[in-house]
């Protein structure tokens, strides 16, 4: 069972393992400012954790995933809600 | 496949700059290259709907002609849709073949590419 904490972290417990999620909610934003979001808080996560993303930028989708893919880390979902985007990165060690 | 990338900053009010990137992507593409522009700055003036239908250079095609053939022979097209927030252009009207990208992108198109040339 998740439980919301005010500093927008979630513990939920996977297999076990504790998983920690941090939430972006970059809605409204421009490019670069969601990347810069995201670069911040995967460094305050531990790898194996995922931080998910909220975006309505219409460049975010290529650019999380340019991100993503020179960073090192893992894009493991995106969903196209209604009006915005919800990514879903993972944590890995080191960049390429 | 190698990949060459050109990044256009100049805009429809120098047309002089804004034929080479499409000859040379269109050209790349028939030497088996894969080749990308992309448009920042006042380059997005060309990639705006009906912009380039205007510009027509010497004995040279209309810029939106050679654009065309670009697109045809399987040349990509990114635009940085922020520039017309730079520029106090309006958002929106670019045409629809091309993809809205941004930062996180045109830097990996340049650490991925076997070469860069700059308009």
């Amino acid at each position: 069972m998740s439980s919301w904490c005010p500093l927008g972290r979630v513990q939920q417990a996977q297999g076990g393992i504790p998983i920690a999620t941090e939430e972006i909610d970059a809605i409204g934003l421009f490019c670069p400012e969601p990347i810069v979001r995201l670069g911040k808080a995967i460094k305050k996560i531990e790898e194996g954790d995922t931080v998910v993303l909220r975006a309505d930028d219409p460049s975010a989708p290529r650019d999380v995933e340019s991100w993503a893919d020179i960073s090192g880390n893992e894009l493991v979902s995106t969903a196209e809600k209604d009006d915005h985007w919800e990514f879903v990165i993972r944590k890995r060690g080191g960049e390429k | 496949m190698k990949k060459l990338l050109y990044v256009q900053t100049s805009g429809i009010d120098t047309p002089e700059r804004t034929y080479a990137p499409f000859i040379l992507a269109t050209t790349a593409q028939a030497m088996g290259v894969d080749a990308t522009i992309y448009f920042l700055i006042k380059g997005l003036t060309i990639v705006q709907k009906s912009e380039a239908a205007f510009v027509r250079l010497g004995s040279f095609p209309a810029l939106s002609d050679v654009i065309q053939q670009a697109v045809d022979a399987g040349v990509t097209l990114y635009a940085c849709e922020q520039s017309a927030q730079l520029l106090g252009l309006e958002r929106g009207s670019l045409r629809d073949d091309v993809e809205i990208v941004g930062a996180a992108t045109l830097n990996k198109l340049v650490l991925e590419a076997d070469g860069t040339l700059y308009f």
